[in-house]
Formats: structure tokens, C-alpha cells, sequence
């Protein structure tokens, strides 16, 4: 009887509009929710043994530029990779201070410089003496900070990437239980687009760690693929291993074998910079810990060497024998240039001069081996003790430079260099913050537009309403019938 | 004589306009009444003096006789169960009595409706709140229906269909479409393997890995594009089912295209199709590389590791979600893992006189003398129209066309009923001739 085919349509319609009317809501809803993909629905007209039969609802479709998404993630991996150089720089470079910052490295070494002179213009005065001491004591300290200061910072780096595989291992898993849950929902014909939301920001969870991919899989599911072609998801999520230690000192070196490395399904990959786990905050980390921080630290370490080697001089302090320390020594003894790795770590004041350490002042005026005090007036050790720190010689070791320089110059050099790396780290970062809210922009270009939402609303009511008009006109027909 | 003649007939007319009356009752009462068919009451007239000339006239009355129009489809109408069935055209579906199903001696009834809104019973067993059992031939279990006679129910069985069933589905063909870093076969390259696993499912349903490892050859000068292909099969403990050297080419034309492919060990690689028939331990697996010069398989281009394009069919063990049936009659059975396997056809019943079948109850039909014998038919085959899931087909009545005939039918019995009137009265004034 048509007249229960048109109850029947029109009861589709009312169905249909009041799907559209519940995803409309779903998009103003989460108009401001990140992550979220705009929902479509889907109306096609139902055909039922050759005839028509109203509207069927096909689905819900989730409207996501992939491309844009893609693109957006792998910015999103070198932002990592940038912030996490630069945040270490920063840091050694705050340690070390800016010259002329009162406490830095170069103000440090320009005080011990003044006070030498100070002291040879009045040999007898007991007190310039003394702020040579107080001088030397914290140059040393500064140094040793800074050298902490970079072991701190690569067991902090080693920490964070145990936190980092563990974040990755877990999204990766729940990311598979998630392929597995919308593959179900899928084959049962249910709607997947919540699922899917949760999916993508638990990729993007994952994206500025390791530059992923996500390859469409068959119904619905994806697979994770990074851009130097791991397999970190496909079917069965990988498994990254890492072990991190509790300490990290100066000898502890991952080509040593007493740091770990990183494992893909227990295989061992590269941590460097091209390597297929490379491009996010995970290998600049192992940068951070293997590189960045040892280079640090060598250069550090030949610093020290060139200011203990300075003074550890039997031609500066011809009291001194072969094999006597200087003021500055490794650890109260004799610098050995065999010994040069952490030396920054153990640089301290020879305990000769140190009153507090049952030694003497004067030893700062008639050598570091007087047996007796010399003439008070006497001034040559202390204008030689300044010379020996302004000479411009080429450091032995390291690489922060190959050129002639006093001690202070080579402190500028060193801090010059952190400091240019930061830059260019930063400059990346400008870079990777522009790319990455240009993309997130056109991200949100594709999503809830609430004006459309409205007007879809509007359509909505018109076409429930109507739908609910035929229901009652049927009824009215019907009621006529009656009456008859 | 003719006035008794006016009263037999109008007793048989308020007899037929009954028999009418009754049609049109029961139509109405199952104007709501998924596949009931319309019922339909015919008059005919009675002749008793054939003699024209003899100029009496005897009324013979009409006599009523009812037809059920089984042939006339209801529209159907669609609702959210996926194992509501309509026919949409010619045939019924096989059903027979739940309470058959317990018999041991003799076969079940063969019985048609023409839709039904069929729901699993506690054994699984598929049948409607009336009722009647859906039949079907079963599938054997790779999906495919064996031949059944057409024109007995022999091959018919109730479809039953187990919730808690689980089914695997292992993998057989795989396709590989990486490409390889050109680079690492450039002299002073690392020669590291590059390690790249693809997880298969085992006979049952177990998932296992192969782990395919691509060894570039460096060689002294320039680039060798020469990799040592190998792969092993987790299930045999990682033992090597195939290794094999590709070189890629490199000419203008069809740069980083295979060039060629030797089998050091394990199956065979078949250069027309581009296949190689490994043998994991469950059994065959046929993994398409690419054949030569095929720019979609294995390639080798510029400095990317890529394995982006790795398709394989087969499916880990998964629990019924729904069942489906399709326009042919197919029933599936869909698993959460997105296996999808046939599980029952269900034929259409068609007789060549579908008015003469033999109304039961709950709009089912037998075959009779009539309707002459069955066949059963793949739906949309032949004659027949095809089945429609979620959908039922309504009642054939017209309310309308009730109501008028309903109108019809008490003009026609009430002037029967005054025709008798009429001859009371006639004989009323016979009868008062004599005082």
C-alpha cells in the first residue's frame, strides 16, 4: 500500500535528519577541540527490490587533509629536534655566563688577571694576596659547575630518552589496540570517526619524538613507518629498547659501551643523526648525551688543561721541579697530560698556597716550592704568574680553536661556540615554528566551520520538519478514509 | 416457484456479501501484518432456468468463493535488522516449523513466506517470533557452496549461526612494494643490512613475522644496485625459506626497476608474474616483488628506505560481529577482524502457479497439486527477484480499497436484505388475500 511506503520514507527522513542533526552537533561541539576531524554524513537514496524506499545513511565520513597532517608532523619532529639542541646550549651557555655578566667564566678569569697585577704592584700586601687566592679558588669552582653542569645535562638527556622509548613503546600499543578496536567497529558497520580522532593525536603524541609516517592500511587501519623506513607499527607494534643508566660521569661514553644505545625489535640502530629513528627529539637527544655534551666537555677539559699547563711551569715558577703542580692542579697533584679527559671535574687549587689547607700565601710571592718566605718586596714570580695567564700560546688539545690565545680568549672562544650553536638551533626553531603553524593553520582551515554547521542546522530543521509534514498529511488521508 | 426464488436469492446474497464482509475484515485486521497477502472474495451467479422463452424466471442466487492473491507483493519497507528478509519480486524463502526441527524420522516441511524477521534462538538456530526456520545450503569452509539438488530440499538445512564462533583466515599472497636507498650501493656506502618484518597469519590464527633483511653489495667503484634479499620465517624458528640477489637497473628507460632476480635458495622466483612461491611453515605464501621492469614491486630509487606499500591478505582469529545476507541470498558472517566468510545460501522457492500454493498460518505457503512442484533457484536467477536484508515486506491490503469495498459490500447486503423484506411483504399481502 503506498500509503505505508510514504509513512515509511518520511520516517526515513525524520531518521536521517536527526543523524545529521547529532553529527552537526558533534562538529559545534568540538568546534575547539585539537585533534578533531570534521564529520560528514552521508545520505544516498535506498532502493528495496528495484523500487525506491526513502534515504539510507551510508555512514559518517572524518574529513582530515592527510597530506597536510603528514606534513605537519614531520615539522613537528624537527621542531623537536631543534628545541632539544638549543635547550642544551642554552643551558651550558647560561652555566659559562656572558662576558662581562659579573660570575661568568671571562669576568672570572679578567678578576684573576687584575688581581695578579694588583698583588705585583705591592708583593708585601698580604690581603692583594689573598684575592689572588679567592680569585683562583673561583675560577676553579666555575669551572667545575660548568663541568657538572654538562654531566647533569647528558644523564638528564640519557633520562629523557628512557622516558621518551617508554612513551613511544606505550603509544605504539595503544595505538595497535586502537587499529584493532576501529577494525571491529569497522566490520561491524559502526561509526569509527571518535576512534579515529584519538588515534591521530596519539600519532601526534608520538610525531615530535620520531618523524612518522602514517600509511593507510587495509579497513581503516594504519601502519607507522618513520622517514629513514622503520617499521614502527604494522600489524604488530615494534618494540624499542633502551636502558638508561642512573649517573652519567665524564668517561662514561656510548662508543665505550657504558651508555646504551637503542634497539629496534632487539636489533641494534643507529642513535646518530641519519639513522632511520633519526630527525625528532629522540636521536638529538643521543646528539645531546654522545656529542654535543662530549664536545662540550673536551673542549671544557682542554681549557682547563691549557690554564693548569700555564702555570704548572717551571719556567713561570722556577721553584717548581718536572714534576710539581702549579696553582692549579688535577686534584691537588701533578697534571699529567695523559689524564686530560674530566680534568675540568677535577680542578682545584694546590693546597700550598691555601691557607685553610695548612698552606701559605706567600708561596703566591717566592714560589710554589720556597721552603721560607723570600723577600717581601720581591715581585717577579707574581709578574710572571700574570704573563703566563695573558701569553697567547695555541691550546695543546681540543677544538675550539687552532689559533694564538690568552687564557681569557680562549674562555670567549669557547662560550662563542656553544653560543653559535645555539643561535643556529634557534634559527631552526624560528624556522620549525613557522612550518609548523603555517601547516597547523591550513590543518584548521579543513576543520569545524561553525557558519556551515548553522546553515547545515537550518537545512536540518526544514527537512525534519518536513519529513514530519508527510506523516501528518498521511494521517489526515487516513482520518478522511475514515470518515467516510 | 419465482417469488420463493427472489428469497432463496437473496439469502444466498446475504450469504456471499458475508463471505465478502469476512474478506474485507480479515484484510483490514492484517493491514499491519508483515507479508499477509490479500484475500479476496468472488462472486458468481447461479443460473437455474435456462429456458429464455419459457418467460418465468427463477433467481439462482450468487455463490461466493475466495481467493488468496498470493502473486500481488506488498511494498517493502526497510528496518535495522539485518536478518529481516524480503523477496523483491518473484519467489519465497525455504522455511519449515520449528517444531519439526526435533523429528527424527521423516523430513521437515518445505514452507515459503515471502519475508520474515528471523532472530537466533538459544541453539543459534535462525526463526522468526512465529516460528518458521530460514533454510539454506550450508558452505563448505573456504566460502564455497557445493551443487545441491534444485528440486528437492534434500540439501536444505536450518541456518544456524553460532555467536561464540571464532574463525581465522591465514595468509597466502603478500605484496611487497618497497623501495630500496640506491645510495647504500654506491662505493664507500656502510653496507648494513636493512631489516624490514611483515607480520602473516599462521593455518591458526596465529601471527608470525617475516623478517626480510636487504643487504647491499658496495663495490670497489661506482654502484653495484645489487641486494641480497633474505628472508626468514618466524613460525620455523627463523630459519632462511628464501634468499635471493636482485639487481636493479639502471638505464634512462627504466630506472630503478628490477633488473634481475636469482634464487640463491628457497622457492622459485616466477618472472612472468613476478612471484615467489615461499613456503612458510603453515604452507604456501606467495609474495609478488614485481616482475621486471614492473615499477610498482621492488624498487630502487634515491636515498629513502620506503616500505610503504605491503598488502597481505589473511586475518589473526576474530569473533562474530554480524550477519549479513546479500542480494543473492548469501549469508555472511563478519568477524571483528574483518574477515568476512559466506556461511549459507539460501535459494528462493518458485512454483509455476504461485495463487494455487496453500495458505498456512503466519503468511507461509505449501506447495500444492495446484501450484504445481518447486525448484529452488539462486536469488535474482531466472524468475526470481532478489532477497533484501533489512527489509520487510508490508501487507499487500489497501485500506482504501477496503473501506470502499467495505462500503460496497453493505450497500449490496442491505439491499439483499431488502430484497427479503420485499418478498415478506409480497407474501404478506398473498397471504392476507383469504381473511
Amino acid at each position: 500500500m503506498s500509503m505505508s511506503s510514504t509513512l515509511s520514507n518520511a520516517l526515513s527522513g525524520l531518521t536521517a535528519s536527526s543523524r545529521t542533526a547529532e553529527t552537526v552537533s558533534s562538529n559545534i561541539a568540538n568546534a575547539l577541540t585539537d585533534g578533531y576531524g570534521r564529520r560528514e554524513i552521508n545520505l544516498s537514496s535506498r532502493v528495496l527490490g528495484g523500487q525506491g524506499a526513502g534515504v539510507h545513511i551510508d555512514g559518517v565520513s572524518r574529513i582530515v587533509d592527510q597530506v597536510v597532517l603528514g606534513d605537519r608532523r614531520l615539522a613537528d619532529a624537527s621542531l623537536g629536534a631543534s628545541s632539544t639542541h638549543a635547550g642544551f646550549l642554552q643551558r651550558i651557555e647560561d652555566v659559562i655566563g656572558e662576558p662581562g655578566v659579573p660570575g661568568s667564566l671571562s669576568d672570572r678569569l679578567a678578576g684573576l688577571d687584575a688581581s695578579f697585577v694588583e698583588a705585583a704592584s705591592r708583593p708585601d700586601s698580604e690581603p692583594r694576596l689573598q684575592n689572588i687566592l679567592r680569585n683562583a679558588q673561583g675560577l676553579t669552582d666555575h669551572i667545575n659547575i660548568i663541568s657538572r653542569e654538562i654531566q647533569s645535562q647528558r644523564t638528564q638527556a640519557d633520562q629523557s630518552i628512557s622516558q621518551q622509548v617508554d612513551l613511544l613503546n606505550n603509544s605504539l600499543q595503544q595505538i595497535e589496540q586502537l587499529n584493532h578496536t576501529i577494525l571491529a567497529q569497522n566490520s561491524g558497520g559502526r561509526d569509527t570517526s571518535a576512534l579515529l580522532d584519538q588515534r591521530q593525536q596519539l600519532v601526534d603524541q608520538i610525531s615530535s619524538i620520531v618523524p612518522v609516517r602514517a600509511v593507510p592500511r587495509d579497513r581503516g587501519q594504519i601502519a607507522l613507518i618513520t622517514t629513514g623506513g622503520a617499521i614502527l607499527l604494522d600489524g604488530r607494534p615494534a618494540d624499542i629498547g633502551f636502558t638508561s643508566v642512573g649517573l652519567i660521569t665524564e668517561d662514561m661514553s656510548f662508543s665505550a659501551g657504558s651508555l646504551s644505545g637503542l634497539t629496534l625489535n632487539g636489533n641494534p640502530v643507529s642513535t646518530s643523526g641519519n639513522g632511520i629513528l633519526s630527525g625528532g627529539s629522540l636521536t638529538a637527544l643521543f646528539e645531546v648525551r654522545d656529542e654535543l655534551s662530549v664536545a662540550a666537555q673536551d673542549n671544557l677539559d682542554s681549557f682547563a688543561r691549557d690554564l693548569v699547563e700555564r702555570f704548572q711551569n717551571p719556567a713561570v715558577d722556577t721553584t717548581l721541579g718536572v714534576l710539581d703542580a702549579g696553582i692549579f692542579t688535577d686534584a691537588g697533584a701533578f697534571f699529567d697530560s695523559v689524564n686530560e679527559a674530566g680534568l675540568s671535574t677535577r680542578l682545584s687549587i694546590n693546597g700550598l698556597i691555601d691557607p685553610l689547607a695548612g698552606g701559605d700565601i706567600w708561596r703566591l710571592r717566592d714560589g710554589l716550592g720556597a721552603v721560607t718566605q723570600g723577600d717581601v718586596g720581591n715581585a717577579t714570580l707574581l709578574q710572571n704568574l700574570s704573563t703566563a695567564l695573558t701569553t697567547t700560546q695555541v691550546p695543546v688539545s681540543g677544538s675550539i680553536t687552532n689559533a694564538t690565545r690568552s687564557s681569557s680568549g680562549l674562555a670567549s672562544d669557547y662560550l662563542s661556540a656553544i653560543s653559535a650553536g645555539r643561535q643556529s638551533a634557534e634559527a631552526e626553531i624560528a624556522f620549525s615554528v613557522t612550518k609548523v603553524d603555517t601547516l597547523k593553520a591550513q590543518e584548521l582551515q579543513g576543520g569545524v566551520d561553525t557558519d556551515y554547521e548553522m546553515q547545515q542546522l537550518l537545512m536540518v530543521e526544514q527537512s525534519f520538519a518536513a519529513n514530519a509534514r508527510v506523516m501528518q498529511t498521511v494521517d489526515d488521508l487516513i482520518q478522511t478514509l475514515l470518515r467516510m | 416457484m419465482t417469488i420463493s426464488s427472489s428469497l432463496n436469492a437473496g439469502v444466498a446474497g446475504l450469504a456471499a456479501n458475508a463471505t465478502r464482509l469476512a474478506a474485507i475484515s480479515d484484510n483490514i485486521a492484517n493491514s499491519g501484518t508483515y507479508g499477509y497477502k490479500r484475500a479476496e472474495a468472488d462472486f458468481g451467479s447461479l443460473v437455474i432456468n435456462n429456458n429464455p422463452g419459457s418467460g418465468k424466471y427463477s433467481a439462482g442466487g450468487v455463490r461466493a468463493s475466495t481467493i488468496r492473491l498470493i502473486e500481488e507483493r506488498g511494498a517493502l519497507v526497510s528496518t535495522s535488522n539485518a536478518m529481516d528478509i524480503a523477496v523483491g519480486g518473484r519467489g519465497m524463502l525455504p522455511v519449515t516449523t520449528a517444531v519439526s526441527l526435533g523429528n527424527t524420522s521423516g523430513d521437515q516441511p518445505l514452507m515459503m513466506t515471502t519475508t520474515g524477521s528471523f532472530h537466533t534462538d538459544s541453539n543459534g538456530v535462525l526463526k522468526t517470533e512465529s516460528g518458521l526456520v530460514l533454510l539454506g545450503w550450508p558452505a563448505e569452509s573456504d566460502g564455497t557452496i557445493s551443487t545441491y539438488p534444485r528440486d528437492t530440499i534434500s540439501g536444505l538445512e536450518p541456518v544456524v549461526i553460532n555467536a561464540n564462533q571464532s574463525a581465522g583466515d591465514p595468509t597466502t599472497v603478500m605484496n611487497l612494494g618497497v623501495n630500496l636507498p640506491a645510495t647504500e650501493t654506491a662505493t664507500g656506502s656502510s653496507g648494513d643490512a636493512l631489516p624490514l618484518s611483515v607480520e602473516y597469519f599462521g593455518n591458526l590464527g596465529t601471527s608470525e613475522t617475516l623478517d626480510i633483511s636487504f643487504t647491499p653489495t658496495v663495490p670497489g667503484t661506482g654502484s653495484s644496485n645489487t641486494w641480497t634479499m633474505q628472508i626468514t620465517d618466524s613460525a620455523q624458528a627463523g630459519a632462511v625459506i628464501g634468499e635471493y640477489t636482485l639487481v636493479f637497473d639502471d638505464t634512462r628507460a627504466n630506472g630503478g626497476t628490477l633488473a634481475s632476480v636469482t634464487a640463491v635458495s628457497g622457492g622459485a622466483y616466477n618472472p612472468a608474474d613476478g612471484t615467489l612461491a615461499l613456503t612458510v611453515d603453515g604452507g604456501p605464501l606467495t609474495m609478488t616483488i614485481g616482475s621486471v621492469g614492473d615499477p610498482n614491486g621492488l624498487t630502487q630509487l634515491s636515498d629513502s628506505f620506503a616500505p610503504t606499500s605491503i598488502t597481505k591478505d589473511g586475518s589473526p582469529v576474530g569473533n562474530l560481529t554480524s550477519v549479513e545476507i546479500d542480494d543473492n541470498g548469501y549469508i555472511s558472517a563478519t568477524y571483528d577482524t574483518g574477515f568476512i566468510r559466506r556461511i549459507y545460501q539460501v535459494p528462493l522457492v518458485d512454483v509455476p502457479n504461485t495463487n494455487g500454493l496453500i495458505s498456512l498460518s503466519n503468511q507461509s505457503y505449501q506447495v500444492s497439486p495446484s501450484s504445481g512442484s518447486f525448484f529452488l533457484w539462486d536469488a535474482g536467477d531466472g524468475p526470481t527477484g532478489s532477497i533484501e536484508g533489512y527489509a520487510r515486506e508490508s501487507s499487500a491490503t489497501d485500506v482504501a480499497g477496503e473501506l470502499t469495498a467495505l462500503i460496497q459490500t453493505q450497500r449490496a447486503y442491505s439491499s439483499n436484505a431488502k430484497v427479503i423484506q420485499t418478498v415478506d411483504e409480497m407474501l404478506q399481502e398473498t397471504t392476507n388475500i383469504k381473511r
